[in-house]
């Protein structure tokens, strides 16, 4: 899951906060990660170091709240090429049959 | 969504999510449930999250801080290990008697019947079997009904190994009980029809003295009546279903003895029944007293036998519930001790640690993170003197389990199991809040500001009102336990000392029983009698033997002895003697004169009773004019009393009876009696010539010391285990009060070096520290004797001729509290007399 999260952040470059991380990890992983979860593993990278959160302005709506927005940090990038050069090397000359079933 | 649930969430995240959930909920339409439903989970989680970290990094901090102070550390593990470990200790020494369920299928609907005789006012285990028949065709409230009777001795034909104690039991004995067996068979209804003889043994037996060997089954043991197959185990920790359990040895045979088919006169040992589903004890017995009644219709009711039913576990356990429930109440004294003890060293470190806890809390912790930090501290050093406390047990429990007397040794659990470390945890964790509490209170009442600003917490007490209470609790704890020691003590040396009438030490019995099977011989009375006085003759030349004679039922033997009664019904028991009878048993002549060898050798019509007797008879006369008088009595000639002789009994805890002395008859079944010199050790195979009768003979010799040891064995373990509880009782205490004494003084070092200044003796600073010492242990002494008063008066069984409120017995209570008072108080006060005011004055 972090390792999920930490793409989507990668992704959503300055417009990562938790709602489109987790409508992005749905739509392109498959993965229905909870709220909760999503709360709880952010929290955890960014005690960890791998990324950094700030509070953007409020909303320009009525009662616009502010977002709390996250970004990688560097340690946050080394982590993701490491696990996507280990899921490469694991996946080296293999093949997968069956294609992924989508989790809905 | 309402406020309170918000503040659920952790303040880091609750912007954020608050605008993430109501983003999401205008995209989705949600409404406000929705909202309050999705803000609990995330909270949960998060909060979850969060504060588990926070705890991990707590629970370090607080192992660091323990660790750095080593023997803080060290002590209190340790004196908490002794309290909780000698808690679990008792814990698994009750546990089947008092807390477990007896191991049976449905054990509340099992019963125990037994019958009591109006007549001799006696109750007995055996029942008649027509009853029992009766119960199981006709009884309604009761679906079956099976016995288990006395334990007996089997040996393996052939082997050296010890013989097997095997209870004979009823083939219906485990279906009734619903238990099957661990391993093989257990008895069938095959077994009864083809009069197979065939046993099954205890697990425990299995394991211990078998290694868990297979081929136990199937192997054979013998007695008179022939060979026994073991044929199954039964399972682990059974219980046979008797009032002699503790002695129903290694397993249970079967008894060929049928259920169904009605023997006149015949009864059943240990018989037991289960009820039927709905049915109540009370309705049982209803309906046993029917059919009792309609067994007998023309018996008087007054004076027929009863049945008493009861619920099984009542009637296997009653001998020893109070007991086990006494020593259960005693551990838990130590216990409560050990919790009290550890608050005070707890509360003794929470001063101590004041400056840090102000900085802390004035660097932004909050009163959450300094409490649980400190009740952390109680909970990590209760958890590792569970952990030690269960360590000593496994290592140690087989060692108790062994050294236990009788009944003890069989109901002790051997290993640890988990009920006894979830027991021990338990008690840990509750001891844990005791001990916190007061501690964890004073963290939260300091005034981080105040603290701070004066810079050090010299000069102010370490005891507060609070760590008093603690004190006087101990004390108070320590007095009640130190007062059931000194009781058991005091019972224990009374049996030991008390006044049997005779003089047991080195006084035997003995008889001899032919090795080989041989003709009867038959000897005419005068024959016999003849050759019962050789015996005395022959024992009287040997070496070491200072006196002999002969009893026909000695006082300390086995034999019940003839009983006579006088025309006005007054009965007494007689005993026929030999000369020098009362030489040999050192028995006092109260008045009067021994038989003369003359009037013993002419077995004349004289008579010697004890006190009891001349009572019974001689109501109001003194011993000296009982002297001459006659006595008549129904099947003897009138006898003239010689002498009056001091009562003997068995036991100490036997009743004396009036007993009555003739000189032996022609015909009396003699037995010899003889007292060897002090030190001299008697060898029974030294005796064979004097006991050889018409072939060789195996002598059996019983001492009079001896029969007395088993009655010793339970008032010496109330001894020792009461003896333990004062002694860990009086440690923690004497730990505690050090622990304050000690740090007291290091903190109030200043004030004493001011006192000092001031024209102050150290002979007076020292008084200071000891009286400061003491007064609470006084406060607790007072409040202590107080409960050994009401405690006294619970212990009333387990003791023998010891008054629980002896005025003596309550002021040694109190000096040994003094004296450990005293002694936990010396060092520190030393300490207080040594202050040198000079180094602590310029040091502040």
């Amino acid at each position: 899951v972090e390792q999920l999260v930490l793409l989507a952040v990668l992704r959503l470059a300055d417009e990562a906060y938790a709602v489109p991380i987790r409508a992005l990890v749905l739509r392109e992983a498959g993965v229905d990660i909870s709220r909760g979860t999503i709360y709880v593993t952010l929290e955890r990278l960014e005690r960890k170091g791998y990324v950094t959160s700030w509070f953007s302005d409020p909303q320009a709506v009525r009662g616009g709240k502010a977002r709390r927005l996250f970004r990688l940090k560097p340690p946050g990038l080394v982590a993701v090429r490491a696990a996507k050069g280990a899921v490469d090397r694991l996946a080296a000359g293999t093949v997968v049959e069956a294609p992924l079933r989508k989790r809905t | 969504v309402p406020d309170f649930i918000w503040a659920l969430v952790p303040e880091s995240w609750r912007p954020a999510i608050q605008s993430d959930i109501e983003e999401e909920a205008r995209i989705c339409k949600r409404g406000r449930w929705w909202c309050t439903w999705q803000v609990v989970r995330v909270a949960m989680r998060l909060r979850w999250t969060i504060t588990g970290d926070t705890w991990m990094s707590d629970i370090r901090y607080a192992i660091r801080s323990l660790l750095h102070a080593r023997w803080f550390t060290i002590g209190a593990v340790l004196t908490f290990a002794l309290g909780i470990g000698v808690n679990a200790a008792v814990f698994a020494l009750v546990d089947r008697v008092l807390f477990r369920p007896l191991p049976y299928r449905d054990p509340s609907r099992l019963i125990l019947v037994t019958s009591f005789d109006p007549k001799s006012g006696q109750r007995y285990t055996m029942l008649s079997k027509s009853i029992a028949i009766a119960v199981r065709q006709k009884a309604d409230t009761v679906s079956d009904l099976g016995f288990a009777g006395r334990a007996s001795s089997y040996e393996f034909p052939g082997s050296q190994e010890l013989p097997l104690s095997l209870v004979d039991a009823s083939s219906n004995a485990l279906d009734v009980l619903g238990v099957q067996p661990a391993l093989g068979r257990g008895f069938s209804a095959d077994d009864v029809a083809a009069r197979r003889r065939v046993a099954l043994v205890r697990y425990e037996v299995w394991q211990g003295r078998f290694g868990g060997d297979t081929r136990l089954l199937r192997r054979l043991l013998l007695d008179r009546q022939g060979p026994i197959e073991v044929v199954g185990v039964l399972p682990p920790l059974f219980v046979t279903p008797s009032v002699n359990w503790a002695a129903g040895g290694d397993g249970i045979l079967l008894s060929l003895e049928s259920l169904d088919a009605a023997a006149a006169r015949a009864s059943l040992p240990g018989v037991f029944a289960r009820l039927r589903p709905g049915a109540t004890v009370g309705a049982v017995q209803q309906e046993f007293d029917a059919l009792l009644a309609s067994t007998d219709p023309n018996q008087d009711e007054a004076r027929r036998p009863h049945v008493i039913v009861e619920p099984l576990r009542d009637g296997v356990f009653w001998r020893y519930h109070t007991s086990l429930q006494l020593l259960f109440a005693g551990a838990s004294l130590v216990w409560l001790l050990g919790c009290a003890n550890l608050g005070v060293l707890m509360l003794a470190r929470a001063r101590k640690k004041e400056t840090e806890i102000a900085l802390r809390a004035s660097l932004g912790a909050s009163r959450w993170r300094i409490l649980s930090s400190a009740i952390l501290e109680s909970l990590l050093v209760c958890g590792a003197g569970a952990v030690a406390a269960l360590v000593m047990l496994a290592f140690t429990l087989r060692g108790i389990s062994a050294i236990v007397p009788g009944f003890f040794r069989a109901a002790i659990l051997t290993s640890l199991d988990a009920r006894m470390i979830a027991f021990t945890l338990c008690g840990a964790m509750a001891g844990a809040v005791i001990a916190g509490v007061l501690p964890a209170r004073r963290t939260l009442g300091i005034d981080a500001h105040q603290l701070l600003q004066r810079g050090t917490s010299s000069g102010r007490r370490v005891r507060g009102r609070s760590g008093r209470g603690l004190l006087v609790m101990q004390s108070a704890l320590g007095t009640v336990l130190v007062a059931a020691a000194v009781l058991s003590i005091r019972s224990l040396f009374g049996l030991m000392t008390a006044d049997l009438g005779f003089e047991p030490r080195g006084l035997y019995a003995g008889y001899g029983t032919l090795t080989q099977s041989s003709a009867p011989v038959s000897l005419t009375p005068d024959e016999r009698l003849a050759r019962a006085r050789r015996k005395v003759e022959l024992l009287r030349e040997q070496p070491g033997i200072v006196a002999a004679s002969s009893v026909s039922a000695v006082v300390f033997g086995r034999d019940a002895p003839d009983q006579i009664s006088d025309q006005e019904g007054r009965r007494v028991i007689v005993r026929r003697v030999l000369d020098d009878y009362f030489a040999v048993m050192q028995t006092q002549v109260v008045a009067g004169r021994a038989f003369s060898a003359a009037e013993i050798a002419a077995a004349r019509n004289v008579a010697i009773v004890n006190i009891s007797a001349a009572k019974t008879l001689f109501p109001g006369d003194r011993a000296g004019e009982v002297v001459g008088r006659v006595v008549r009595f129904t099947g003897e000639p009138p006898r003239q009393i010689v002498a009056v002789v001091a009562d003997t009994r068995p036991r100490p805890t036997d009743s004396v009876t009036p007993e009555l002395f003739t000189p032996a008859r022609p015909g009396d079944q003699l037995m010899s009696i003889f007292r060897v010199r002090s030190g001299v050790a008697i060898d029974a195979t030294s005796l064979r010539p004097v006991f050889a009768a018409a072939g060789p003979v195996s002598v059996t010799l019983i001492s009079a010391a001896a029969t007395l040891e088993p009655g010793l064995q339970d008032p010496r373990l109330y001894a020792d285990i009461f003896g333990v509880f004062a002694f860990v009782a009086v440690l923690l205490a004497t730990v505690g009060l050090f622990a304050v004494a000690s740090g007291d003084v290091s903190m109030r070092r200043y004030e004493m070096g001011v006192r000092l200044t001031l024209g102050a003796s150290p002979r007076q600073l020292q008084r200071m520290v000891t009286s400061e010492c003491v007064r609470p242990v006084i406060a607790g002494i007072g409040l202590g004797l107080v409960g050994a008063w009401w405690a006294g008066r619970l212990m009333q069984s387990l003791l023998h001729e010891v008054d629980p409120h002896d005025p003596a017995t309550l002021a040694v209570v109190a000096a040994v509290l003094i004296v450990a008072a005293l002694a936990a108080s010396w060092w520190p006060a030393r300490r207080a007399g040594r202050t040198d005011p000079a180094i602590v004055l310029r040091a502040q």
